[in-house]
């Protein structure tokens, strides 16, 4: 029996592709021409993307235009993107770019190096209140250390210094970042801002719903 | 043709096919296992002869074929044990054995084993250069040289062949 795998269908190795990695799919494009149709399918990058995506780009502040699935991954990973009628600031991930390829390991994030930003004007927020103090100019001052996730209990006294993560009703974790309050009147942005200042090497598996500007009760 | 709702399950579950492969071979197989392959299930539901004829399935791959479907019409199983028979199944198997295994999949369309094999196969290709998936699998490059350079350049970030297994 000669071998015929070349006669494989396309369906199956989209369904092999499918299994490894948004890395391995795109490099194996290179493999044939065969290979390449099946590795730009929808099929393959459809499994790529977070599985609410349809939900992160229905309740996207400002269109998300693709013609195909691979299209949609490559524009949640390089723009950040408002939901929920700008409620939320989703800010998606750098993909790993070649020096950091062996780290791509998660399904479909990455973070090299982690610094979300969100930013509001004050006065979008009716009764809330921002600190907008210009003296203080170190921003150190103001920063809180998160801890997103709890270490265990020997390492517990280390970390009673910062802020731990409690679980919402939806399923997130929630962690307070800080509080803000403004005498300063409508001008000028607050700015929330959420950076890894310990281990600075690539990251993989954390998936950022957003950052929450709430008036204080 | 008498379907399994006219004579009842019981009836069913004693019914038996005679598969051959290319070799000549001929393998006793219970009805109730050939019908999860979707092939199979139409060819018994058209003709009524017992005897099916695989021209494109060697015995080594349609014994495994056999007895994967054999353990998953099995209802004595548990889900757990049939998951843990599955991971057996492809574990340790050289690839030209899956390859010739994918080929049957897709011949005799058995949906769920074609996703087992499929992970498998899925794990072996991560992290391998472009060079090994092309001598393993026997494909040719139909690509000029000008045009791989631009795909390679296109998706430039996938490539860092320092961390790439050629073996």
């Amino acid at each position: 029996m000669d071998d015929p795998f070349t006669k494989l269908p396309e369906d199956f190795v989209s369904e092999i592709l499918s299994r490894t990695s948004p890395l391995d799919a795109s490099r194996l494009a290179v493999v044939s021409k065969g290979y390449k149709s099946a590795a730009e399918s929808d099929a393959v990058w459809d499994k790529f993307l977070p599985s609410d995506f349809a939900q992160i780009v229905s309740t996207s502040v400002s269109p998300v235009v693709y013609s195909t699935k691979k299209e949609l991954y490559f524009s949640l990973c390089h723009s950040p993107i408002l939901l929920d009628a700008g409620k939320l600031y989703w800010e998606k991930v750098l993909h790993g770019r070649s020096k950091g390829a062996h780290n791509f390991l998660g399904r479909h994030l990455m973070v090299l190096g982690m610094d979300i930003i969100s930013r509001l004007k004050p006065k979008d927020l009716m009764g809330s209140k921002f600190v907008n103090d210009e003296a203080d100019s170190d921003a150190v001052k103001r920063a809180g250390i998160l801890h997103l996730q709890r270490s265990n209990a020997r390492q517990g006294s280390q970390q009673q210094t910062g802020q731990l993560p409690v679980r919402r009703n939806d399923g997130w974790m929630e962690i307070e970042m800080g509080n803000f309050y403004n005498d300063k009147g409508d001008d000028g942005e607050a700015e929330a801002r959420l950076i890894e200042i310990k281990r600075l090497g690539g990251k993989s598996g954390l998936i950022v719903q957003g950052i929450e500007f709430r008036p204080q009760a | 043709m008498v379907t399994t709702d006219e004579k009842g399950p019981l009836t069913a579950k004693k019914k038996s096919v005679i598969i051959r492969s290319c070799d000549g071979d001929e393998f006793l197989v219970s009805e109730s296992a050939a019908v999860l392959s979707t092939s199979l299930k139409k060819i018994l539901e058209e003709k009524e002869d017992r005897l099916i004829h695989l021209s494109d399935i060697d015995n080594k791959t349609l014994a495994m074929v056999i007895a994967y479907l054999s353990t998953h019409a099995d209802d004595g199983l548990s889900d757990d044990l049939k998951r843990s028979f599955d991971q057996e199944f492809v574990s340790g198997k050289e690839f030209d054995v899956l390859k010739y295994l994918v080929l049957a999949t897709d011949t005799l369309q058995v949906t769920c084993l074609c996703y087992t094999v499929a992970k498998k196969m899925a794990d072996i290709m991560k992290n391998k250069l472009v060079e090994w998936v092309r001598r393993e699998f026997d494909i040719q490059n139909d690509y000029t040289p000008e045009a791989e350079a631009e795909i390679r350049r296109l998706d430039a970030w996938a490539w860092d062949d320092r961390q790439l297994e050629d073996d």
